[in-house]
């Protein structure tokens, strides 16, 4: 009666889209690649003193950061999960505040409490005080992953281990740290990034990197030539630390290990210790934002501050910074649409190149796409430089992974079974899509908006390249204000309290998924984990998200 | 290709098992019957209106076919009851709430219409997509392996409700799954599929007593497969093999080498009686125990006979004393089927 059934190839309107947005993505860099090198002039970079510096201090600091991120990051999470820490979920919360404050705020905050209180002391300035500040910003991004991954490693693997080789280091080291592999390998792969993309915090620190050193050409020489030829070094290094980060995953994935088990892993008590221990782990998010939000209440109260604060002007930076997220978030969402559609509705190979594209645009430092956007658009369309479209366009291009990881992590909760259904209990495609597919994948489709439109109102490079004449932004502001002629921070107060405040709902959206993995039923008592167990044993009700995925670490779907 | 001139004729009414292993093109045929793929070629009938035929194609949401996927894919935001009540939109509010009601009681859920789907075990959640795909009452359901994500004891009893349910309503059903026992158990007709092809149709007990090739069989139940030889001897055929003289029921092929199919409930073990040690009959053999595996309720006996290169597998009630070792007596009850000598056959499994 039938033969051949299959299901129908060829491109369909949203693969077409996806592929032009992952073009989109890419453009700028090629354009950039295809057009811009000059292998005669890198070499000649090479030859300048200063640049073999510059890199060398960019391995150095990304190196020592990454480090320190890892420890500091694996350790918080093994207390969290691990220990009897008493209120381990507000712990979890404040040790990942840091994310909430742009790491040139803090950079400049530490800078002025050294100023203002200890100008001789010069630590925030030197190589291992600028690295620690630095590090201290950056590791919520292993904590986040290390917590979900230590929560889910199965008791049972520990004990096997235990009862084989009766020392607890050994446990640590052959059992908990593998699985902890691909949570730190994804960590110190967005801080290298972070650490290789910084430019304000470096500048603020004293430290010359690559990044520095490009957006320095641009901004203080507008030597556009020298800025491409470094920026290709920059991208050479990006490479390494991918290659490097990919090494230290290992084979494992982390979104293997965000299910979580049954069986919570047994705490270790820490028995009189645990206020000493968590009055000490009060000292990390204490360093990391203690100067930010001290010298932010210090400079908006001090009586004797130099310059008054003229809030029409910080409300009008406060206005265009919305404006931009605002554009940049509905046009990131937009254009993610058919990307994260495609891929979770109809997964091929093209469609994984495609997101890969958008990931690739992430991957490299922030200063390289704005120096290819003012290439782009110097050369292309002038009348676009300097426009409001083009810096909008350098925020999506940036973000727009950020989108896409939202919605699929929306779309995946709405599965094809269900149009199946909707269509055989009599729903045409619309009334299934606005009363099945919307309201699932809402909640993806909003966080991903929100975190795009909070990021780009944090952004400082591209900012500093592309903004309009004329147009102000809560970074570019701030930024200003470390030029000027008091560098107390009084000045900067009011828009980093603004730059806080708009960090304050992502840390929030960051962690609640994390939050989700801690257990807050003291050592010995009976955990929830398995009593939901037994009652479906029982044909009680089924644990709430069994097939329901969860986003990879450092994404939400709830709100 | 995943379906190759598939026939299937499904009377009103009928409960319709559809058995396959993986990648047999079951599902396929149920999406095609759903609406959920297009065919490309042949047709699709209901109750006398072409769905598929050539140049027409009716969409699933035009086809008032009702279907209870695997694990059930209720909506998750939406409440038990919401659920039950999406297919039914055309009718007025009241009407709507009635039914809803009368669905809950039907499938034992009455009181729980508020709850998430969340909130409900899995066999709950079964029941409630049966209700859903019931409500507009369809023509036609069908079930897509809707019992293997439940654990054993929970699926055997929700099969026989769901069986006696869909009776009761008079709906036609068919039912796709790879569970033999499941396909068997339901079924007012059985169908076999492998490699896109229909290879058997019918009742269930001529399926599963007249299977056309051993490997039907061996997929339908456990069977052992020996070699022997069949030869005629006036009305009556017999074959020759290790366990005896058998009278076939069922052969295909001609005289000669066969292989013979025998079921494990064919053969029964017995100690040897006093007197004399041989066999009395045709179909008995003398066999040595060579282990034993107490389950209780019974016990499964590995039986050495001569001829045999592996040990026969038997299955006794358990308070039969054997012990390794003993000298028994196997014999075949009943007829058994030959199949042509192998030439080259794969398993099913």
């Amino acid at each position: 009666m039938f033969s051949n059934t299959r299901v129908r190839l060829g491109p369909t309107v949203t693969a077409t889209a996806a592929v032009a947005v992952g073009l989109f993505s890419l453009l700028p860099l090629l354009y950039l690649l295809a057009t811009g090198v000059s292998w005669h002039d890198i070499r000649r970079q090479l030859r300048y003193p200063g640049v073999g510096a510059a890199i060398w201090q960019t391995v150095e600091l990304t190196v020592v950061i990454s480090t320190v991120s890892v420890l500091v990051g694996v350790g918080a999470a093994l207390l969290v999960v691990r220990t009897t820490l008493p209120y381990p979920k507000l712990f979890t919360v404040l040790f990942a505040l840091p994310l909430a404050v742009p790491g040139f705020v803090s950079a400049y905050a530490a800078y002025s409490t050294e100023l203002v209180y200890a100008p001789r002391l010069g630590l925030a300035t030197s190589f291992w005080g600028a690295s620690m500040v630095m590090a201290l910003t950056l590791y919520p991004y292993v904590f986040l992953p290390s917590v979900i991954a230590l929560r889910a490693v199965d008791p049972a693997h520990e004990e096997v281990a235990a009862s084989l080789r009766p020392w607890r280091a050994t446990i640590l080291w052959r059992v908990v740290l593998p699985a902890l592999r691909p949570a730190i390998g994804g960590g110190v792969l967005i801080v290298a990034l972070h650490v290789l993309a910084e430019f304000g915090a470096m500048d603020q620190l004293g430290r010359s990197t690559l990044t520095t050193k490009v957006m320095g050409e641009m901004l203080d020489y507008g030597d556009y030539r020298s800025a491409r030829s470094l920026s290709l070094l920059l991208m050479g290094l990006s490479i390494i630390v991918l290659l490097v980060t990919r090494w230290l995953t290992g084979r494992g994935h982390a979104t293997d290990l965000a299910r979580g088990t049954a069986r919570p892993p047994r705490r270790w008590d820490l028995g009189p210790l645990r206020i000493p221990v968590a009055a000490l782990a009060l000292v990390v998010p204490g360093i990391a934002v203690g100067p930010t939000l001290f010298m932010t209440v210090r400079g908006l109260t001090t009586p004797e501050r130099h310059i008054d604060v003229d809030w029409a002007q910080v409300g009008s930076a406060l206005t265009t910074t919305l404006g931009y997220a605002v554009a940049a978030a509905l046009v990131a969402s937009v254009l993610a649409l058919p990307v994260s559609w495609w891929i979770t509705r109809r997964p091929s190979t093209l469609a994984t190149l495609t997101e890969r594209c958008i990931w690739a645009a992430h991957a490299l430092p922030s200063a390289i796409l704005g120096l290819a956007l003012v290439y782009l658009a110097t050369r292309a369309v002038p009348d676009l430089y300097k426009t409001p479209s083009v810096l909008v366009a350098s925020y999506v291009i940036l973000f727009l992974p950020l989108a896409v990881a939202n919605q699929r992590v929306g779309l995946t909760v709405t599965r094809r079974a269900y149009d199946d259904v909707a269509a055989s209990l009599g729903a045409r495609p619309l009334r299934a899509f606005l009363r099945i597919n919307l309201p699932l994948a809402i909640p993806g489709f909003l966080a991903g908006a929100l975190l795009v439109g909070l990021d780009a109102s944090k952004e400082l490079n591209t900012t500093l390249m592309l903004i309009p004449y004329n147009a102000q932004t809560l970074s570019s502001q701030l930024w200003a204000t470390t030029n000027g002629e008091s560098l107390d921070f009084t000045a900067a107060s009011p828009y980093a309290a603004m730059l806080v405040l708009l960090g304050l709902p992502m840390v929030l959206m960051l962690t609640r998924h994390t939050l989700r993995h801690i257990e807050t039923t003291p050592a010995g008592a009976v955990p929830r984990s398995i009593v939901r167990q037994q009652e479906s044993d029982a044909g009680g009700p089924r644990a709430a998200h069994e097939h329901v995925p969860h986003g990879g670490a450092g994404t939400t779907a709830d709100l | 290709m995943a379906l190759d001139g598939v026939d299937l004729d499904v009377p009103g009414g009928a409960f319709v098992s559809v058995l396959g292993p993986s990648g047999s093109g079951k599902t396929t045929l149920l999406r095609c019957i759903a609406g959920f793929e297009r065919p490309d070629a042949g047709t699709v009938t209901l109750r006398g209106r072409e769905l598929v035929s050539p140049g027409r194609f009716v969409r699933a949401f035009e086809r008032g076919i009702g279907i209870v996927p695997q694990e059930g894919a209720l909506f998750p935001h939406l409440t038990v009851a919401q659920n039950i009540g999406f297919g039914l939109v055309e009718a007025p509010r009241r009407d709507r709430r009635a039914r809803v009601g009368q669905l809950l009681e039907l499938v034992g859920l009455a009181g729980l219409g508020g709850r998430r789907p969340d909130q409900l075990s899995g066999g709950q959640q079964q029941r409630v997509a049966l209700a859903r795909a019931l409500a507009p009452e369809p023509a036609l359901v069908l079930l897509d392996e809707p019992f293997s994500a439940l654990d054993a004891q929970l699926r055997v009893g929700l099969r026989e409700e769901v069986r006696e349910l869909l009776r009761t309503l008079g709906s036609t059903a068919v039912l796709v799954t790879h569970d033999q026992a499941e396909a068997i158990s339901l079924a007012d007709h059985l169908v076999v599929m492998r490699g896109g092809r229909v290879v058997a149709a019918g009742e269930p007990r001529e399926v599963y007593e007249h299977p056309v090739d051993a490997d039907l069989a061996r997929f339908l139940g456990e069977a052992m497969v020996i070699d022997g030889a069949v030869f005629r001897e006036r009305e009556d055929v017999h074959a020759d093999c290790a366990l005896g003289r058998l009278p076939v029921g069922h052969f295909h092929g001609g005289e000669g080498n066969c292989q013979v199919l025998i079921r494990p409930e064919q053969i029964v073990v017995t100690a040897p009686s006093r007197d004399d040690s041989a066999v009395a009959r045709d179909s008995q053999v003398m066999g040595v125990v060579a282990s034993l595996s107490y389950f209780g309720h019974d016990a499964l006996l590995r039986v050495e006979v001569p001829g045999l290169s592996r040990p026969i597998v038997v299955r006794v009630a358990g308070r039969k004393a054997f012990h390794p070792g003993d000298q028994v007596v196997v014999s075949v009850t009943r007829s058994v089927a030959t199949f042509p000598a192998a030439t080259n056959s794969s398993s099913m499994h």
